[in-house]
């Protein structure tokens, strides 16, 4: 498996009347070509931002990437500007994504045809007429019935599953080396959800597409994805395979995550407290607060980064990485 | 569609009858009566009373208000707008011809104010904050509020007497001499297209800005489109419906600019038949005129309705 | 984006400069030498509006002395105020001033000079019977109308009984009757001075019996058959009418001018931009009683202005109520007293504006001795009050007339009215809300009220100050608005009496005005003049000389073509 995305140091901030919040706090990971990337967390912990932020997508003003990589090939995208040629010509063809919002995320002026026809005609020399069919073949493997007609359709004439089947649609129908699917599937309800995750799991595997699911169920990662970043309050607190993770949660964050996913049978349990604000943020363990292990080196001597603490886990916790000794 | 079309017709016929009733009861409450005025305005000094009545009675206005409405509502039907009271003109030969001289400036000025006014808006929405965003504003600002007739005071110093290059006043068709008529027709027409540019602008300006907080835009910014394609094929159609439904007012604007550049440029058109006859309390022209106004703008507010279906295929019409 | 935004800049500033043109202009010399020259003193007829010493009612006419004789050619554009909308060809349907666009093609069987003497012109002679009421008018020989047709009695007593069948003329014009194939007797109910005026009025032109006839009513309208100088060529509705010479137009080797041209400008901007641009666009000759407008254009050297007196602005004491201050003619007077005329005029007259002294101005015979002049005595104001028993004062209302009567002034004139103890509250009625209140009465105040002064004085008497007489009762009372207080009874038997003259009498002119004044019917405050503001470069158009009916000599007319 080849690498694909390096993301290093990426730092995001937005300038807000009280003051400047960091969305993204120096984070780092990586995607290779193929694999699916659970990235996992809260809403508002900066999981969104972090993916808008290598998509070029950040609304500026009053958001902006203030450091950090993210390699993709040989470009770096936090170096592009959202406007420039290189941009647009990896947006939606080498890179796509899947926003949350089904209702809103299509343009209600535009039939369906048009919207995904327009992808095509933008980065492949292609008429309209072959783009017409390759909408039409993708709309049947996404699962609509009746292509033909409903590529005619406006968006106000399906249902939320369908718009959201179209939207991945739209994103693949570019055959783009990596997918970012940004909460993609929680505004639908259930069963809908999982008939959505499996067909985007099987489309994805079938095009070796390399995906990044942004989510906040941690259920859901843990059944499709090969590796999980946890975040919280803008930064990665926790990375491994979903084997290591869901086996041993390093960080308490993600323990008590994981006693969030719901099981017959067991009481779940909430994580008492609210995530901390992001603004004039304390060099501590953001979730210091809210932690039931917190120790007195929690306070005094905070680990800032990820460190690998075996395999391909690692955690920012002091007290589980081994660079604080335990206490209790 | 068909039927609510026709539905939509038989409401603007009420409408137009609602209005002209209005108008021809309100006109016939103001202070003042038409033959007085005739006679005050005009010397009339062979005019006894006992002729006054005569002429009252001759024109009708002796009868009650119910009776004089419908008589003209008949004449109306059968395409007779009357005689004008103060002048003795027929009304209907008189509107024809200045309809179309109004229609050309009016529809010239509309359309040069939504162009230039959708595209600054657009311009100003995507350079929020920038310079240019500045600048059009502040002279957007002036343009809806400074009056219209200074404007041309400006214009006229300028183009007519320092830089000699545009004829003070006059009309001419454009089928019947065309750069003529493009000469007459630049200060008009500018004077009348300010006030709908900078309307226009500022919808335009605020519609685009909203529109570029949608989600689809995103989305559209995600397909890697450039920023022309995002702006026209995604924003601007979807901006454009409170652009539309500014256009329906638009309309009332250009009437009423018409009135002072028609005064000013001595152009022969619906603005100062208007302006005139209601001043001399000349009823059956003001009638006249503000029916055809009506009609203009009714109809014009169906077709804004009947745009609406084109640009959000949301709205369906039953 | 920008691109597009330049683009649009681009194009608009193009289109306003690729229509670029005249830029050259010659300024009209006016020249300082030579005597000023009349066209046709020796011609028949005299245009001269008065054949005797008087001199008319016009004012400074500046003239500038032409070094030549008339020139041929130019065309003279005149500011109209009409509308401009209506068909002009067939006179009797021409209600309004649309009558002055009549002027260049039509002609009048008589001329009215602006002090009121009655001239010849289509009719050489007239004869007037105030036993069996009637006018026998001899009409000048050898005229045709523009289609050819000869001007004769036939043609003249079928226009008369038109003008008579369509209720437009006096109707004391009972019948007209050709005596002769060039003499018409037009038969009266009664004989009145001012009628002769109504043959000199434009409404009354004479057209073509032939060509209405042939081509009918509609027709004719649209194409106007007249005897006049000119021809009708173009009428834009709204806009402009435009006449051309009449090759064959029976005063030989006249007129000057190659057209006439109308534009109906209603806008003062406007009209003070095209009287000040030469060339193209300029325009010729402005008619206005606009004191600013007036101040502002003859500061330009390429201008003149005759100036014609149209008489005072005054107060028109209530009507309406009995009980009311005003009905005192003590209070009347001191009102009049308490108005420092000189001072409203030095500050806002402009050198234009003169205060008035009585009710009809210095230029008609009908003006009285200075023992009638009003005058300013605030002191004697007081006394007034206090005879009449308000000493403390009262309080009454203005009602201003719109747009000829200066607010400024009347403002003034409230404060010199506060002075003696007179609250006075303003109104300013639009022209409906005014008219309503001079034809319907009005309570416990005055009219602020421009008191136009016509070419035949009783016509201003007969149409502000008009008394009638039922015959069945014996009762008089005012024409045109209720009243309660006013001498009618004197003022009727004064009005029958100059009416009745053979000829407008001066003395019997004056008494009217000694009633008016002595009762204080009428307090005049200024006098504000009628102005025509001409090029340079026009000549001998005589406006401000000639009366509202004849209005100027388009065949006089000319332009110095230098």
């Amino acid at each position: 498996m080849s690498r694909l995305l390096t993301v290093e140091g990426l730092t995001t901030e937005f300038k807000t009347e009280r003051g400047i919040v960091r969305a993204v706090n120096n984070i780092s990971y990586t995607v290779d070509s193929g694999e699916i990337v659970g990235v996992v967390g809260e809403s508002g912990c900066g999981k969104s931002v972090s993916q808008m932020s290598i998509m070029g997508l950040i609304p500026s003003p009053p958001g902006k990437v203030v450091a950090g990589t993210a390699i993709f090939g040989n470009t770096d995208l936090l170096k592009l500007k959202k406007e420039s040629k290189e941009m647009c010509e990896i947006r939606g063809n080498r890179i796509s994504m899947i926003f949350q919002e089904p209702m809103t995320s299509l343009n209600p002026a535009l039939t369906v045809n048009k919207q995904m026809s327009e992808m095509l005609l933008e980065h492949k020399s292609i008429s309209k007429k072959e783009a017409r069919e390759r909408v039409i073949d993708m709309l049947r493997q996404v699962g609509i019935p009746d292509p033909e007609s409903r590529a005619d359709d406006y968006p106000h004439q399906m249902s939320g599953g369908m718009r959201q089947r179209v939207m991945v649609g739209m994103a693949m129908i570019c055959d783009p080396a990596l997918i970012i699917a940004d909460e993609a599937t929680t505004a639908l309800d259930a069963t809908i959800q999982a008939q959505l995750l499996e067909m985007m799991n099987n489309l994805v595997r079938e095009h070796h597409t390399a995906m990044v699911m942004v989510t906040h169920n941690l259920g859901i990662v843990a059944r499709y994805a090969d590796r999980i970043n946890v975040m919280y309050a803008g930064s990665i607190i926790e990375s491994g395979t979903v084997k290591e993770i869901w086996a041993n949660p390093l960080h308490p964050y993600t323990e008590s995550l994981i006693h969030c996913v719901p099981q017959l049978g067991q009481k779940v349990e909430a994580i008492p407290g609210m995530p901390p604000s992001l603004i004039n943020r304390p060099p501590t363990c953001p979730f210091l607060p809210r932690c039931k292990y917190r120790q007195k080196c929690c306070f005094e001597d905070p680990v800032q980064e990820l460190t690998l603490v075996e395999g391909t886990h690692s955690t920012m916790c002091a007290l589980r990485s081994g660079g604080a000794k335990n206490e209790q | 569609m068909g039927s609510y079309l026709i539905r939509r017709l038989l409401q603007a016929i009420l409408v137009i009858l609602v209005v002209s009733f209005l108008v021809f009861v309100l006109m016939r409450m103001l202070p003042g009566d038409p033959i007085e005025m005739l006679i005050s305005s005009s010397m009339l000094t062979d005019y006894t009373p006992e002729m006054m009545d005569a002429l009252r009675h001759e024109k009708g206005l002796d009868q009650p208000i119910g009776v004089q409405y419908l008589r003209w509502l008949g004449q109306m039907g059968r395409g007779d707008f009357g005689t004008s009271i103060m002048q003795n003109y027929n009304i209907r030969n008189e509107i024809k011809d200045r309809v179309v001289v109004t229609m050309m400036i009016g529809f010239a000025a509309w359309l040069i104010g939504l162009i230039v006014g959708v595209l600054l808006g657009i311009i100003c929405a995507i350079r929020r904050g920038k310079l240019i965003d500045n600048i059009v504003s502040v002279l957007a600002n002036i343009g809806l509020t400074a009056p219209s007739f200074w404007i041309a005071i400006l214009l006229v110093y300028l183009f007519v007497m320092k830089l000699h290059v545009l004829p003070l006043y006059g009309y001419t068709l454009p089928w019947v001499d065309f750069g003529k008529s493009l000469k007459q027709s630049i200060m008009p027409i500018l004077v009348t297209a300010l006030g709908p540019i900078a309307t226009t602008t500022r919808q335009t300006r605020s519609s685009v800005l909203e529109v570029l907080n949608e989600d689809y835009v995103r989305t559209a910014w995600s397909k890697g489109l450039n920023e022309k394609k995002v702006v026209m094929k995604h924003v601007l159609k979807n901006a454009l419906m409170p652009i539309v439904t500014l256009q329906g007012t638009m309309l009332r604007m250009i009437i009423g600019g018409s009135v002072v550049v028609e005064t000013i440029f001595v152009i022969p058109g619906m603005g100062s038949m208007l302006t005139k006859s209601m001043l001399s309390h000349d009823y059956p022209v003001v009638q006249a005129v503000t029916v055809i106004m009506t009609a203009v703008v009714v109809l014009s507010n169906l077709l804004v309705d009947i745009l609406y279906a084109w640009i959000d295929p949301r709205i369906q019409y039953s | 984006m920008k691109k597009v935004l330049a683009l649009v800049l681009a194009v608009l500033m193009l289109l306003a400069l690729a229509a670029c043109g005249n830029s050259s202009q010659p300024t009209p010399q006016p020249d300082g030498s030579g005597s000023q020259d009349t066209p046709s003193k020796e011609e028949t007829p005299t245009p001269a509006p008065s054949g005797e010493e008087t001199p008319a009612p016009s004012g400074e006419s500046e003239e500038p002395a032409a070094s030549e004789g008339p020139q041929y050619g130019g065309n003279l554009r005149i500011v109209s105020v009409a509308e401009g909308a209506t068909p002009i060809g067939v006179p009797w349907n021409v209600i309004g001033i649309d009558v002055n666009l009549c002027v260049p093609f039509g002609e009048t069987l008589l001329t009215e000079a602006s002090n009121g003497n009655i001239g010849p012109w289509l009719a050489t002679e007239w004869e007037v019977d105030t036993e069996e009421p009637s006018v026998t008018f001899t009409l000048r020989e050898g005229v045709k109308f523009t289609d050819g047709s000869d001007f004769n009695a036939d043609v003249c007593v079928w226009n008369i009984t038109h003008f008579i069948d369509a209720g437009s003329i006096s109707p004391s014009v009972l019948s007209a009757e050709k005596i002769g194939d060039y003499k018409v007797k037009v038969h009266l109910d009664n004989w009145a001075n001012t009628i002769l005026s109504t043959f000199a009025s434009h409404s009354f032109s004479m057209i073509s019996k032939e060509y209405y006839e042939a081509n009918g009513e509609e027709k004719a309208q649209e194409n106007p058959v007249g005897t006049g100088p000119f021809i009708m060529k173009e009428y834009i509705h709204g806009q402009s009418i435009t006449f051309v010479k009449n090759e064959n137009y029976w005063q030989e080797g006249k007129p000057y001018l190659d057209s006439v041209t109308y534009i109906f400008m209603s806008d003062t901007m406007t009209q003070n931009t095209a009287m000040q641009l030469d060339g193209e666009d300029g325009v010729d000759v402005l008619n206005t009683t606009n004191a600013q407008q007036i101040i502002t254009l003859t500061a330009s050297d390429a201008l003149y202005m005759a100036t014609n007196s149209i008489g005072p602005v005054s107060l028109m004491p209530s009507s309406n109520d009995e009980g009311d201050p005003l009905s005192d003619i003590r209070v009347r007077q001191a009102v009049s007293y308490a108005i420092d005329r000189d001072a409203l005029i030095a500050a806002r007259g402009f050198g234009i504006l003169e205060a008035a002294t009585q009710f009809v101005p210095e230029a008609w015979g009908a003006h009285l001795d200075s023992s009638y002049d009003v005058s300013y005595d605030p002191a004697k104001a007081a006394e007034l009050l206090k005879e009449a028993g308000y000493e403390n004062g009262f309080s009454m209302k203005f009602y201003v007339m719109p747009n000829m009567v200066d607010s400024d002034i009347v403002v003034a004139i409230q404060e010199m009215l506060g002075k003696v103890g007179i609250t006075v509250e303003l109104e300013f009625p639009d022209s409906g809300g005014y008219s309503n209140y001079r034809f319907g009465g009005w309570d416990n105040g005055c009219l602020v009220q421009h008191t136009r002064s016509l070419a035949q004085i009783g016509n201003t008497f007969g149409l502000y100050l008009d008394v009638k007489k039922d015959d069945a009762t014996g009762e008089y009372s005012w024409t045109y608005m209720p009243d309660v207080w006013r001498p009618t009874e004197p003022l009727y038997e004064a009005e029958q009496a100059a009416g009745r003259s053979p000829e407008a009498d001066d003395a019997l002119l004056q008494e009217i005005h000694k009633i008016i004044m002595e009762n204080m019917v009428v307090i005049p405050l200024y006098n504000i003049p009628d102005c025509f503001i001409m090029k340079n470069y026009v000549h001998d158009t005589g406006f401000a000389e000639w009366g509202a009916g004849t209005i100027w000599l388009p065949s006089e007319a000319w332009i110095s073509q230098d």
